[in-house]
């Protein structure tokens, strides 16, 4: 129900994407809308976005009229969902109307229920749908055409545009007509989703709704995981809502959560219900959730859906843990040498993997995707399925290596605008975490002229959706990873993760240089398709860097 | 934000040209445009010294290859010195080095081109 939402004080950190989402719904009185694809990971709150930007135009404006709608997979038949799709329309359209809420709670209305209600309020425009839905009721491909075009007919005769939500959009490449399913019926949403009045804000699985006809021609808004102290703030209000109140929020165990709402939560409720939590019982909490708590629950459902044949789900878990230890991005045919798979088997796994969200890698170079947690749930599983560890033996080692690594790891992180020579600002900043390392003066070079590289590729190939360069630099144990990511696709090879060069860009061969120095001065540079777009990763080991300037030291001393 | 300047430094037969700052595609054309300017008026010995320059990237660094390439059109020496180790690995990378004679010093390829007649 779309009324069901959390409270505005407790929506984090989402008042930038709501404000943006709300402008861009309100432009589209100006005849130019342009449909949407809300994208983002699993838990990551497009669901609950959608549902605050319903309220928000139903309750702070009169002149665009939303309309919410989650695809229930029990009403999939062509049928049965026009007839839903109609009548909740129609209902959330008279509700708008005069602010009566109770309208959009009407389920089960009959198409007759409905004739006398339109009759009641005398809704012309909705008598003539209904009309021409009843006389092509047992044509489902016509009635569902005739559903699908509803809001923008709706908006030709009142001239009130309309903004169409629909959540969980993966699930109707499932419609069918008598039984048989036709994942082309979807196509149906082409023209409603192209209209000029009429903004479709589309969301759900990101996977499957990429390998779906319609995808192409949307504009896409990523939601981001929240910021740490967004993510703070939540768990400090959630453990609040518990009666626990504490100093300071546990930073290590939220950065691993990943700005996750979901992950957040529920952390948050088990943590709420032991007294006097301390930084390590957050992470025993932690641990007991991925273990068996509601963070079990949830990626086991989605395991067992994706699997429903328990041999199939065993092999699954092999293949997600190979790919998880693998160093690098593995094809399938290095996951069936791995695994022992046929070719077939391998590759259906992989594509389930890949749509179900264990894995990611659309173009079939399989990698872990960017979820620290979804990554402890399958070790968990495996360490007690396949290695046959004890309950607490696992508990045990997934704390150590949980909470442990996190005081290991150092990590900095900034944001720079695609301007002219910004790349100096992310050169300089590295010189300053190099000194700050200990690294010694040539290494600090190399990766500079790396990082200066990175970053004027991700200038040349972003489509400047944001305008911005995403550059972290972490400490890990033995290495220093540099990642620069920005919105540019085009630069990463859907084969093989690699590069095009000179495509787009300059024609002379300067360019393919800057990959080469990349090369160069690093130990691996990785190039990653990601939801933001592209991320280059540049590894460079430290341990000569680290000693040597050490040895420096002692030397001047 | 880029701070790129070039000054110079011109004895008898020698000019001795040192980039500042950051050394990207509009800096090294500056710089080319310079020797360029150098070689018109009949000079041929020409001395970066790189001391100064804090970064370059790969498009400033191809440019410099031009540089080399008119150096041969006219037939004259072109030396690079005061350079950082990174730096010279570019330039090696490019292939400029076998093309131009690299010092550790200014005085030292100055003394070279005062042999050249």
């Amino acid at each position: 129900m779309p009324f069901r939402t959390l409270q505005e004080k407790d929506f984090f950190g989402r008042k930038g994407e709501l404000t943006d989402l709300y402008r861009r719904c309100l432009d589209t009185e100006k005849g130019a809308a342009q449909s949407i694809f809300l994208s983002g990971l699993r838990g990551i709150g497009k669901t609950e976005l959608l549902k605050q930007l319903f309220n928000h135009l139903f309750w702070r404006q009169d002149n665009v009229v939303p309309f919410y709608y989650s695809v229930n997979n029990a009403i999939l038949s062509a049928a049965e969902f026009s007839r839903d799709y109609l009548t909740r329309y129609i209902c959330q359209r008279l509700a708008f109307e005069k602010k009566e809420t109770s309208f959009v709670y009407l389920d089960g209305l009959s198409i007759e229920g409905l004739y006398r209600v339109l009759e009641e309020r005398k809704a012309a425009w909705a008598l003539e749908a209904l009309d021409s839905y009843s006389q092509n009721r047992h044509e489902p491909a016509d009635s569902l055409r005739i559903a699908l075009n509803l809001p923008h007919q709706s908006a030709l005769c009142t001239g009130k545009p309309v903004v169409v939500m629909i959540d969980e959009f993966q699930r109707l490449k499932n419609l069918h007509i008598g039984g048989a399913t036709d994942p082309m019926l979807v196509c149906l949403f082409e023209m409603p989703l192209s209209s000029r009045n009429t903004l479709h804000l589309i969301t759900g699985n990101q996977a499957e709704i990429q390998e779906m006809p319609v995808s192409a021609n949307l504009a896409r808004i990523y939601v981001q995981p929240l910021r740490l102290e967004d993510a703070a703030l939540m768990f400090l209000s959630l453990l609040d809502a518990y009666g626990i109140n504490i100093d300071a929020a546990p930073h290590p165990l939220l950065d691993h959560l990943g700005g996750n709402p979901f992950y957040i939560r529920c952390t948050a409720g088990a943590a709420g219900l032991k007294k006097e939590p301390g930084e390590r019982d957050f992470w025993t909490v932690y641990i007991d959730e991925v273990m068996k708590g509601n963070i079990y629950l949830y990626w086991s459902s989605v395991l067992r859906d994706s699997f429903p044949e328990l041999s199939m789900r065993e092999k699954a878990i092999e293949v997600i843990n190979t790919i998880y230890h693998a160093e690098e991005p593995l094809t399938s045919d290095r996951i069936q040498r791995a695994v022992s798979l046929s070719r077939e088997h391998t590759g259906v796994i992989a594509n389930v993997l890949y749509l179900s969200g264990f894995v990611s890698g659309e173009f079939g170079v399989l990698r872990a995707p960017g979820d620290l947690v979804l990554m402890d749930f399958i070790n968990c599983l495996y360490m007690r399925e396949f290695s046959g560890k004890s309950y607490s033996d696992t508990g045990a080692v997934m704390l150590e290596r949980t909470s442990g690594a996190k005081h290991k790891c150092i990590s900095f992180e900034m944001t720079i605008p695609m301007i002219r020579e910004a790349e100096l600002v992310a050169a300089r900043c590295l010189e300053q975490v190099g000194k700050n390392l200990h690294l010694n003066q040539d290494v600090i070079g190399q990766l500079q002229m790396a990082v200066i590289e990175a970053c004027i590729n991700a200038m040349e190939h972003s489509k400047g959706e944001d305008g911005k360069i995403y550059l972290s630099v972490d400490l890990k144990e033995d290495r220093l990873e540099i990642s620069i990511e920005s919105t540019g696709r085009e630069f990463v090879s859907q084969e093989v993760g690699e590069p095009f060069v000179g495509r787009g860009i300059r024609e002379d061969d300067s360019r393919g240089w800057g990959v080469k120095l990349m090369k160069n001065f690093t130990d691996s540079v990785r190039f990653e398709k990601t939801e933001r777009g592209t991320r280059v990763v540049l590894v460079k080991k430290l341990q000569g860097a680290v000693e040597a300037d050490k040895n420096e030291t002692a030397a001047n001393e | 934000m880029n701070n790129f300047s070039i000054s110079l430094k011109a004895a008898k037969d020698v000019v001795v040209i040192m980039p500042r700052g950051y050394v990207n595609d509009l800096g090294a054309e500056r710089l080319e445009h310079t020797c360029e300017q150098y070689f018109d008026k009949g000079l041929k010995k020409i001395v970066i010294n790189f001391s100064d320059m804090q970064h370059i990237n790969s498009i400033g660094a191809s440019v410099l290859t031009d540089i080399v390439q008119k150096t041969a059109e006219h037939r004259g020496y072109l030396c690079f010195t005061n350079m950082k180790k990174v730096h010279l690995d570019v330039f090696e990378m490019l292939g400029i080095t076998k093309h131009v004679r690299v010092f550790k010093e200014e005085k030292d390829a100055l003394s070279f081109l005062k042999d050249i007649g």
